[in-house]
């Protein structure tokens, strides 16, 4: 008889990758390895993933000899062709682009160094420049605050997703919204390096996590409860709405 | 990045073509091993690797591939083959859907055996089956998420040097990367139950 998949058995498929990919935290390795000893089809699944790494580690496909030689007299061939190519008769339009480039380098150069030679620039601690950077690390952490507080409200949604009731609610609200979040937090990721190392990392992991759970929701389809389920499953595997409470009372994070 | 490589790179860059030669023979195994995992058959690869070199030298010869002394002349290169190899898969991904729909195969493998007289599908058996049902799942990934796969499981790169040659985030390579094997893990699935 074939066994009915479970949501057990779809969060362990995700469980799976992470293993295989080299992410996978102990706790849920241990987790895995109970699942295995409970579901045959699952075992048998991971024996059959296992096996193919395993052949792929192995290097038993073998990259096949090759005629260098033939290879390089092509490639002396198409470069020399192409270094002895004549250059179009764009000669006129190009002098004048780059002359004006030029002007426009030139003139950037003398606002540059009027301005390294006003005041400002000289004294590193002059107020202007210190009140600059404290604004815009105040910017930053009300960015993320906010970002984290926009987040919330559909990662509890999902958290608390329920089949018998939410069976019937439309999806594509939370997909445009899941995808706006989505750009929101890559656009926050690049901004990590403006912080300190530890408070990079305990941020950057926060994001990653964010990450995933929004891709996942913004690639939802109607009539697929079972992917909602597993969005529910990954959202409480990582723990992120716990996390998303301590990133408030965090002082470390708080005072950015 | 060696003296000895730079010195190659500056006569290069003037047109030297015992130097040119020297640096092919140098990095060529490892562009080629590149090609070869990312597409799947020796006939691309081959191509592949002779446009990389000459795109390369080329480059050289505009000046366009600075000196810096945190990145040597074979990094370099090796960027420009991942960037190359994406692109490549890019513009002839149509073509080789419509290959893979007419030998369900695997277009990867069923290339190598189209001008052979190699056995059929019905003969294939424990590696060559193992090949092609990996072949079949990585025509299904993404250019990017396929050179990631490569890159990790194939040519043994940890993440952080993935992301250098590729010069995205961690994250971001660890995102394609868990895209890639959640993709590969479903076409196995679907592999195994369709030859049963």
């Amino acid at each position: 008889m074939k066994q009915k998949k479970n949501s057990t058995c779809g969060t362990f498929e995700k469980m799976m990758d992470l293993y295989v990919c080299g992410m996978l935290t102990e706790t849920d390795q241990l987790h895995m390895e109970a699942h295995t000893g409970e579901c045959p089809a699952c075992l048998r699944l991971f024996d059959g993933i296992k096996e193919t790494y395993q052949f792929i580690d192995s290097k038993a496909d073998t990259v096949p000899a090759h005629d260098w030689d033939t290879s390089w007299r092509i490639i002396r061939k198409q470069v020399f062709e192409t270094a002895g190519r004549k250059i179009p008769s764009f000669g006129f339009r190009i002098g004048w682009t780059l002359a004006g480039a030029a002007a426009v380098f030139l003139v950037g150069i003398l606002v540059g160094v009027y301005l390294i030679n006003s005041p400002y620039f000289h004294n590193a601690d002059a107020p202007c420049i210190q009140r600059g950077q404290a604004e815009g690390l105040k910017l930053l952490r009300t960015a993320f605050h906010r970002h984290i507080e926009d987040t919330k409200p559909v990662i509890i949604q999902y958290a608390n997703y329920d089949d018998a009731e939410d069976r019937e609610m439309s999806l594509s609200p939370d997909r445009e919204i899941a995808a706006q979040l989505l750009a929101q937090n890559r656009l926050l990721q690049g901004k990590l390096a403006q912080l300190s190392p530890a408070k990079q990392r305990a941020l950057g992991q926060l994001m990653e996590e964010l990450e995933l759970i929004l891709t996942e929701i913004s690639n939802l389809s109607e009539g697929e409860p079972e992917n909602i389920a597993l969005v529910k499953e990954l959202i409480r595997i990582k723990g992120v709405l716990p996390k998303t409470e301590v990133f408030h009372f965090n002082e470390e994070i708080k005072n950015i | 990045m060696t003296t000895d490589q730079g010195t190659l790179v500056g006569l290069a860059s003037e047109g030297n073509h015992p130097a040119m030669e020297r640096l092919y023979l140098e990095n060529k195994e490892k562009i080629f091993h590149l090609a070869y995992r990312y597409c799947g058959n020796s006939q691309d690869a081959e191509d592949l690797l002779q446009e990389i070199f000459a795109r390369a030298f080329t480059a050289l010869m505009k000046k366009k591939y600075r000196y810096r002394a945190e990145a040597d002349f074979s990094t370099w290169l090796y960027r420009v083959g991942i960037n190359y190899c994406i692109s490549f898969l890019r513009k002839n991904k149509k073509h080789r859907d419509h290959l893979r729909d007419k030998f369900p195969g695997g277009a990867g493998d069923t290339l190598d055996k189209l001008g052979a007289n190699g056995p059929g599908p019905e003969h294939i058996a424990g590696m060559e089956q193992m090949k092609q049902k990996v072949n079949v799942g990585l025509e299904t990934l993404s250019p990017k998420q396929r050179m990631v796969f490569v890159l990790r499981f194939y040519q043994g790169y940890q993440i952080k040097d993935i992301a250098d040659y590729m010069e995205c985030s961690e994250g971001s390579v660890k995102k394609q990367l868990f895209r890639a094997v959640s993709r590969l893990r479903e076409q196995l699935k679907n592999f195994k139950e369709g030859s049963s």
